[in-house]
């Protein structure tokens, strides 16, 4: 009895070794990629630490050139933090509202037809595969310079990221609900509102908040293209090489960055409590 | 932080009847003040859609081959030249991420409580990764010209820190998060820092990890391709030029390429994902 138990022990042993020694060559050959796959990008971007170390030369001498920031366009800055908020808001929101549409024709347990479904996440991909600032250079080419097209460029970006992690959240509803909002003689209204926007809520909040964190973060740039918002004054001040009023944008754009993201995470405790496991 | 939804025991908290008219008119206000700060105003957007569907009615049809825009750099402005832009904004990406998670490990370590105590080192590195991660690629970028002049590799640095900050919060937050039992158990052994990690946190946090690492990996892609307008390499270049020069037809072929690049990266990577946490959905916010 004892020699078989042992036996057993034996061959557990031995086959979780070799299990052991197959996920270690699995992971090493992994990391052995990783790093060829670096070596090759190093190369293609002319990367080079010594380029790096000389330029710290430039940068000492950049520095000295920026600091201390300069206060002579805080009268400017200010309105164009304000704009950069209000691209962002309402970026943001009309991103939503156009984000609902298409989640929910994307969603293979609302619609039918897969050849909608598919068209629709085709949009879905565009708008969000196109980054902010190739669209915010769209509309500025086809609108003119300002604050508008930087807002459009926000609302299509931001439709199609959110419509595709809506309809990621539509699709992972519990399919007995589903079932119960298409069966004939049921209260729609009813369950809808009390079954499936629960479960939607909570997620959906929290994309919510999260691209317009993001969309504060993208709208200090699209300035950079002619868009409105801080970033106009960034590219300004360092084409003009006022470095140091350029290192007082800097230093807002991150005020700014960091005062939202708190406020916005404060709020987003506030709306959604304990729906929300951290783990 | 990951979220996953659970359900609700607790109710959130509520507003009293008279905070919600405040917070009600505050909402109001603050969206007049942005109608009117951005110049949003919809009869222009009614009235001026006819241009723009002039506009990117004249993007049609993509003009990929047989470029013959005299560029003052590149006579021959093949299609090939622009594949190589493509190719470099990958390379860009790649490294990008790959340097920012090596110092995003080695930051979350020391700004994470749990494994850092010490006050000065947590409170210090914390700030470090919201300056890092508060100011965009696109600054950085145009901050690292200045340091290493025009070309790829300030590409690679702008992504490189920008990321390090994102990550090493990240991680940070995730690593705080963790089964205090784990790290006790492992660190009762006599592990050191390093030994903590390899061994404690990474087969508790990998999957997790790598669900980041490939979110910011097809954000830096996306980042990359815009690095190019502010002269930091990669395809954005060539998408200035073909603006610059009203040559629609290229401009909208190079923004396909781009879009094939990252929705062949984003289905790549909801594959690998999906492998990783077995279909779960994970939210990385």
């Amino acid at each position: 009895m004892a020699n078989t138990t042992i036996d057993q022990l034996d061959e557990l042993y031995y086959l979780r070794a070799s299990d052991r020694r197959k996920t270690q060559i699995k992971h090493a050959s992994i990391l052995v990629g990783i790093l060829a796959i670096s070596y090759w990008s190093a190369l293609g971007t002319e990367f080079s630490v010594a380029k790096f170390i000389n330029g710290l030369d430039n940068a000492y001498d950049f520095l000295d050139r920026s600091l201390p920031p300069s206060l002579e366009n805080a009268h400017r800055i200010l309105p164009r933090l304000t704009q950069t908020i209000g691209i962002a808001l309402l970026g943001t929101t009309f991103g939503i509202l156009l984000a609902f549409p298409l989640a929910f024709m994307a969603s293979r347990n609302i619609v039918k037809s897969a050849l909608i479904c598919q068209a629709v996440r085709l949009v879905i991909d565009a708008f969000r595969g196109i980054s902010e600032i190739v669209w915010a250079f769209l509309f500025v080419a086809a609108v003119g310079l300002g604050p508008f097209p930087g807002v459009m460029a926000l609302t299509i970006h931001n439709a199609g990221a959110l419509g595709k992690y809506f309809s990621e959240t539509i699709e992972g509803i519990d399919p007995g609900i589903m079932e119960a909002v298409a069966a004939p003689g049921s209260n729609q209204v009813k369950l809808i509102s009390r079954g499936i926007w629960p479960e939607l809520r909570p997620l959906f909040t929290n994309y919510m908040f999260y691209y317009f964190e993001a969309s504060v973060r993208a709208a200090t740039i699209l300035g950079v293209v002619g868009a409105g918002g801080i970033g106009l004054e960034f590219i300004l001040a360092i084409k003009h090489f006022k470095y140091p009023e350029a290192m007082t944008i800097v230093i807002s754009m991150w005020a700014l960055v960091t005062v939202v993201d708190r406020a916005s995470g404060y709020v987003r405790k506030r709306l959604l409590g304990s729906e929300l496991q951290r783990n | 932080m990951v979220n996953t939804p659970s359900p609700s025991n607790i109710a959130p908290a509520r507003w009293k009847p008279g905070q919600r008219g405040l917070i009600g008119a505050i909402i109001i206000a603050v969206y007049i003040i942005a109608f009117w700060q951005t110049e949003t105003d919809p009869v222009m957007l009614v009235l001026g859609l006819p241009d723009m569907v002039k506009f990117f009615g004249s993007m049609f049809p993509p003009h990929f081959f047989g470029w013959d825009q005299p560029y003052f750099y590149n006579k021959e402005s093949e299609f090939q030249y622009v594949l190589l832009a493509a190719l470099e904004t990958f390379q860009m990406a790649v490294l990008g991420t790959v340097i920012a998670v090596v110092f995003g490990f080695v930051l979350a370590m020391l700004a994470a409580r749990n494994i850092t105590p010490n006050v000065f080192i947590y409170h210090g590195v914390r700030t470090l990764c919201d300056g890092f991660r508060g100011i965009s690629e696109v600054v950085w970028a145009l901050l690292f010209v200045a340091m290493v002049g025009l070309g790829p590799f300030t590409g690679v640095l702008a992504l490189a820190v920008h990321n390090t900050g994102a990550l090493g919060k990240f991680f940070s937050e995730a690593i705080e998060a963790m089964d205090e039992g784990i790290l006790e158990s492992v660190e009762a052994s006599g592990a050191t820092r390093t030994q903590v990690f390899f061994h404690g946190i990474i087969p508790e946090l990998g999957t997790l990890f790598m669900s980041y690492i490939l979110y910011y990996f097809e954000h830096n892609l996306r980042q990359a391709m815009v690095l190019g307008i502010v002269g930091a390499g990669g395809i954005g270049i060539e998408l200035l030029l073909a603006m610059k020069y009203f040559n629609f037809n290229k401009a909208l072929s190079v923004i396909i390429i781009m879009l094939v690049m990252v929705v062949i990266t984003d289905r790549l990577s909801g594959m690998i994902r999906k492998r990783l946490v077995g279909g779960e959905l994970v939210v990385v916010t």
